[in-house]
């Protein structure tokens, strides 16, 4: 699992990426100093709540990913069957690269679990 | 998330309702009411409702819209009154309240003529917040009799200047909706892209454009539960220390939704789900631009 946050960690921009379940308990991290996988983790579990609760208002709606950008970074996470792939970013880097990179990830991740 | 609400829930607050007249879910079910045209059920129900549950702000707000919707403007503003009183800041009846005055002012006549024509003309909102607040004890009490009083007697010698100024106020605050929605019929020109609404900080529409393909959408919803999503978002990016929320996509299995604070508003676009989202950005970028430089023009005028 850490082969596999290695591999999108290598693109450039990116600070680092988490996986964690939909309780925002973590599975695995690899993050550069500064970031806080407790904090990122039980936020991004929080807001994913908050957006599905959000849908069901109306009818049933399956999430697959949400990006938040920010002035000095981002948030993109994808959301499988049983966890979230979470990456964190610095401002300007190529977020399609970093997607398709997280769609292959997710692929293998939910292989291993 | 630009959805309906499920009949189910109806039908759970119906049953509530006549089971016990005094339920706290009247206010709901009396809204629903309202929408489909039964005013006056709704009326009956939100009396009985307040009648147990006097302090209920909810519930004073939809019998303040049925009022409003069956012309009866006095009423109106008089439950308005009684939800100022005990919110002074409540920004539904301040909404509800600017609504009744622009209609009731269509038929207002060259002078004051009777008591109601005085109250209703000096209804601005810092007039409100300023009787309110001389008619308040330390405690923050407010006494409504004096309120309705003060209103009376103040009438006579502000009727003349705020007229004037109310009337430029209000012929201003049209033109600038009446941009907004253009802003926003511009962006479902974008291909696939079948919604867009424009929601001030607490989730309350200004203005709106969907495409047929959109269908029937609950805007208040859709705005409120927007405006959460985006206030979470943006709380949890400054406690991750990565600074201010400036966008957030969300891609779902039936659409995308795409979020954006421009000034104190938040802009929600929805889209197909295999929509471009560089396309899309393009088009969101070109709108909130457009949407900044409104507020701009408005602050110089």
């Amino acid at each position: 699992m850490k082969d596999i946050l290695n591999q999108i960690n290598d693109v450039p921009g990116v600070r680092g990426s988490i996986v964690i379940d939909k309780e925002g308990l973590v599975v695995a991290s690899n993050l550069m100093s500064g970031l806080e996988e407790k904090t990122i983790s039980a936020l991004v579990a929080t807001i994913y709540a908050e957006i599905v609760k959000s849908l069901a208002a109306g009818r049933e709606q399956e999430v697959y990913g949400v990006q938040l950008y920010a002035n000095e970074g981002s948030i993109i996470f994808l959301c499988a069957s049983y966890c979230i792939l979470i990456v964190i970013t610095e401002p300007g880097t190529n977020i399609g690269l970093v997607s398709i990179k997280m769609k292959a990830s997710t692929e293998r991740l939910m292989e291993l679990l | 998330m630009l959805t309906n609400i499920p009949a189910d829930n109806v039908k759970n607050f119906a049953d509530q309702v006549v089971n016990d007249p005094a339920s706290l879910l009247f206010a709901s079910l009396a809204d629903f009411y309202r929408e489909n045209g039964l005013c006056q059920e709704a009326i009956n129900m939100c009396q009985v409702g307040l009648d147990a549950h006097p302090d209920n702000i909810e519930g004073r707000v939809v019998l303040t819209q049925c009022y409003k919707d069956i012309k009866d403007y006095e009423k109106a503003r008089i439950e308005i009154m009684k939800i100022l009183s005990i919110q002074s800041e409540n920004p539904q009846a301040k909404k509800i309240l600017e609504e009744v005055d622009k209609l009731n002012s269509t038929n207002t006549r060259s002078g004051p003529s009777s008591q109601k024509e005085l109250i209703s003309s000096q209804t601005s909102f810092d007039s409100i917040q300023a009787v309110v607040a001389e008619n308040s004890s330390e405690d923050g009490t407010v006494n409504q009799a004096s309120v309705t009083e003060a209103f009376s007697s103040k009438g006579t010698e502000a009727f003349g200047a705020r007229s004037i100024a109310e009337s430029a106020a209000k012929e201003s605050e049209d033109l600038t909706v009446s941009a907004y929605s253009h802003i926003l019929s511009e962006i479902i020109k974008t291909p696939q892209v079948y919604g867009s609404l424009l929601v001030d900080e607490v989730g309350y529409p200004i203005a709106s454009a969907f495409s047929i393909q959109a269908g029937k959408v609950d805007e208040e919803a859709s705005g409120a539960l927007s405006a959460l999503v985006y206030s979470t978002a943006a709380k949890a990016t400054e406690k991750i220390k990565l600074g201010e929320l400036q966008r957030v996509i969300i891609d779902t299995k039936a659409e995308k939704l795409f979020l954006s604070r421009v000034g104190s508003q938040i802009l929600i676009i929805s889209a197909e789900n295999s929509a471009k989202v560089g396309l899309v950005a393009v088009s969101f970028k070109k709108a909130l631009d457009k949407i900044r430089g409104l507020g701009l023009s408005k602050r110089s005028m």
